[in-house]
């Protein structure tokens, strides 16, 4: 009897330091990001590629681990709603939108929003996501010339379901929607990476406000030219 | 061919205008699954969600970036229980019916015309008859009517607008109900009502009003040679269309005269014009006040009417509008000069053509085309305004093929030569806004040019040569 209940508590024991030992089997999660941002002028899509340099597919199918890019969008810069909901119903991304976005306004009445790009792939090799994102208009400016966008580096957000598979290292904790419905929120982890790329400035052209006194007289005037010639063409007709 | 084709009858042509509506549905249906970029517009899937919520009890603005009437959702509530489709057939039924009433207006003012110029009937009836023979059985009025309609119906933009689920031509069949009620059926209540609603659904429709009242003044008669025969009615009691002379008076010609202001005391009809209008606008405002707020009237009204879009448009003002976009105080002169050309051009044309009982259709048209060549924005959308009415008039303008074919080219060159820097600055990230800004003035010039060429070569004497 008390051989077997030895045997009992044997296994029991057995069992929890597998338990223990299995949490401490922390994912070491390495990644590298590079950026490229393609096309000129209002519209443009930025590239990234995902790269993991220590993981195999495998490994990470096993961790039911989720990935997520975080973008903070300028007030510059928008990315337009409807045209991601028709993104999202074609399946080429997965993303959701933080904050209310007016398309017209312009940059200096506009306020800055996130977006979060869910990375639904099974394969951690090489993942590459694209944004459509829109420059906005900027405050005309005595000489005109170019107005400046400073893009930030995108976060890295893990979200590690299953108990006991978790991230190696201490990373900070941020609160973002689960998916690209935004229903509900979970505890991210905010991972670091390998940014293959630098800081990027974009260009948009600006009014140039030496314009303004022939603009303003030309087309003031040409309104009202316009006016009294309909108007002298009026008072010479019969009808 | 074309002439075979034009002779078919009315229905044969909306029969198949509808066939034509379905199949670029189903074209769009198709292109939606395969392409990136959808064929459906973006508004008629937020007319889809706000209809949603509609059904849910909920306010339809709850859906953000709707900023119509709640009618169009209630309208669009089937798109959920009975076909996504649901919609674009209706917008397609509602072109189908504004090409019907085209064709009636039409036909209607033509007879009118025929009617009111006994001397002209002669020619106009000959000629009808000699058509009736060649034409399998369609009068001249028809034939015009016809023709009328079919620049509406076989129109690629008005069949591309209905069939990608913009709402647009319902209040085109609101304007021209209004124009039918007030013209064919001469109920002036009924007419009030209806545009009352049209201003309700999209707001443009207010600028008509000048003219729908001026219409039904006493001091609108036919043409000049009845007002001149009704001056001298009061003095020697004459019949009307006795003698008809062409209008020759070589007294000064002045736009304004004091007894105009006469004209503003209204009469029984218009008293019933401004109270069904009044009456409808102000149910639909309040009910849907009472129902959803003060949103609703932010998204409906207020929002078109403060509409401030600086990003470059075909509009001659966007420009002066952006580079005053950061200044807070933008001069007095400087608004009043914006908005004080058009609003005397609409005020006088309203007055000019709509005290004219021939001349209604010719008012809205020019007022149309006033409205749009001065909107601080103005997008390739607006133009379908004057689309559904310039039919209308068609047969009132006579021009020969080659300076209406010219004026077209003008109007289309104008806005091609305006994408050109427009593509270098969207696309190409040149700062090209000068340019952009000198085609603007230019495409404004072209309009000009071409509305002084209608309104010279609006009902002039060569419609009788041409006739004969």
């Amino acid at each position: 009897m008390k051989v077997r209940q030895l045997y009992v508590l044997f296994i029991i024991l057995l069992q929890f330091t597998c338990i223990v030992r299995g949490g401490l089997e922390c994912l070491n999660l390495q990644l590298s990001v590079s950026q490229k941002v393609e096309n000129e002028g209002f519209h443009r899509n930025i590239n990234w590629l995902i790269e993991s340099t220590n993981f195999d597919n495998e490994n990470w199918r096993t961790s039911n681990c989720e990935i997520a890019l975080q973008l903070d969008v300028p007030p510059e810069m928008f990315v337009n709603p409807d045209e991601i909901l028709n993104l999202n119903r074609t399946g080429q991304i997965s993303a959701y939108i933080d904050g209310s976005i007016n398309v017209e306004a312009p940059a200096h009445e506009s306020t800055e929003h996130k977006v979060y790009i869910y990375l639904k792939s099974n394969s951690i090799g090489k993942v590459s996501v694209e944004l459509p994102v829109h420059l906005r208009y900027q405050r005309a400016v005595i000489g005109g010339g170019f107005g400046k966008i400073n893009l930030s580096k995108p976060s890295l957000l893990v979200l590690c379901p299953i108990a006991g598979r978790e991230l190696c290292g201490d990373y900070s904790k941020v609160t973002a929607p689960c998916d690209s419905t935004g229903q509900h929120l979970c505890v991210w982890q905010n991972v670091t990476y390998q940014a293959l790329f630098d800081d990027v400035q974009l260009f948009v052209p600006v009014g140039d406000l030496d314009d303004y006194p022939i603009v303003s007289v030309v087309t003031l005037l040409l309104g009202c030219f316009g006016s009294i010639y309909i108007l002298s063409l009026l008072s010479t007709m019969s009808i | 061919m074309w002439r075979q084709f034009q002779a078919l009858d009315y229905k044969i042509h909306l029969i198949v205008a509808f066939v034509l509506h379905v199949l670029v549905i189903e074209y769009g249906k198709y292109h939606d699954d395969t392409y990136e970029v959808p064929f459906t517009d973006t508004d008629y899937m937020v007319f889809t969600d706000a209809a949603r919520y509609v059904l849910k009890g909920a306010s339809p603005y709850n859906r953000s970036t709707y900023r119509y009437t709640p009618l169009v959702a209630y309208l669009l509530t089937p798109n959920l229980f009975i076909n996504a489709s649901f919609g674009k057939y209706l917008f397609s039924i509602v072109d189908i019916a504004v090409a019907f009433l085209i064709r009636l207006i039409t036909k209607h003012s033509l007879t009118e015309y025929v009617q009111k110029n006994t001397l002209k009937l002669t020619n106009f009836e000959e000629k009808s008859k000699r058509r009736r023979k060649k034409k399998l059985g369609k009068t001249m009025i028809d034939l015009h009517a016809d023709t009328s309609m079919m620049l509406w119906l076989y129109n690629p933009m008005t069949i591309a607008i209905a069939t990608r689920g913009n709402c647009d031509s319902i209040a085109g069949l609101l304007v021209l109900g209004t124009l039918y009620l007030i013209q064919c059926r001469k109920w002036a209540f009924t007419a009030g009502v209806l545009h009352g609603i049209a201003v309700h659904f999209r707001l443009y429709p207010i600028t008509y009003s000048l003219a729908l009242f001026m219409h039904l003044s006493k001091f609108s008669l036919y043409s000049q040679n009845h007002r001149q025969q009704d001056n001298h009615k009061k003095t020697k009691k004459n019949k009307i269309g006795t003698s008809l002379i062409p209008y020759k008076d070589v007294k000064r010609k002045t736009i304004f005269k004091l007894e105009y202001v006469l004209y503003l005391v209204p009469n029984l009809e218009q008293l019933k014009l401004v109270t069904g209008c009044l009456l409808s606008l102000t149910t639909l405002t309040g009910l849907f006040y009472f129902l959803y707020g003060y949103q609703f009237l932010h998204e409906a009204y207020l929002y078109h009417l403060m509409r401030r879009d600086t990003r470059h448009n075909f509009s001659m003002y966007f420009y002066l509008q952006y580079l005053t976009a950061a200044i807070k105080s933008i001069s007095f002169w400087q608004k009043i000069l914006t908005v004080l050309p058009q609003i005397v051009l609409i005020l006088v044309l309203s007055v000019r053509f709509g005290l004219n009982k021939l001349t209604l259709n010719f008012a809205f048209l020019t007022v149309t085309i006033v409205m749009v060549a001065y909107n601080t924005v103005l997008t390739s959308q607006y133009f379908v305004w004057i689309l559904v009415v310039l039919p209308l008039c068609l047969w009132q303008i006579t021009m020969s093929k080659k300076t209406a074919l010219f004026l077209v080219s003008i109007w289309f060159i104008a806005q091609a030569a305006w994408l050109l820097p427009a593509y270098f600055l969207e696309f190409q990230g040149h700062n090209t806004f000068m340019f952009i800004w000198v085609q603007s003035v230019s495409f404004f010039c072209a309009n000009m040019a071409i509305l002084g060429r209608v309104i010279k070569n609006f009902m002039s004497v060569k419609f009788d040569c041409k006739i004969n």
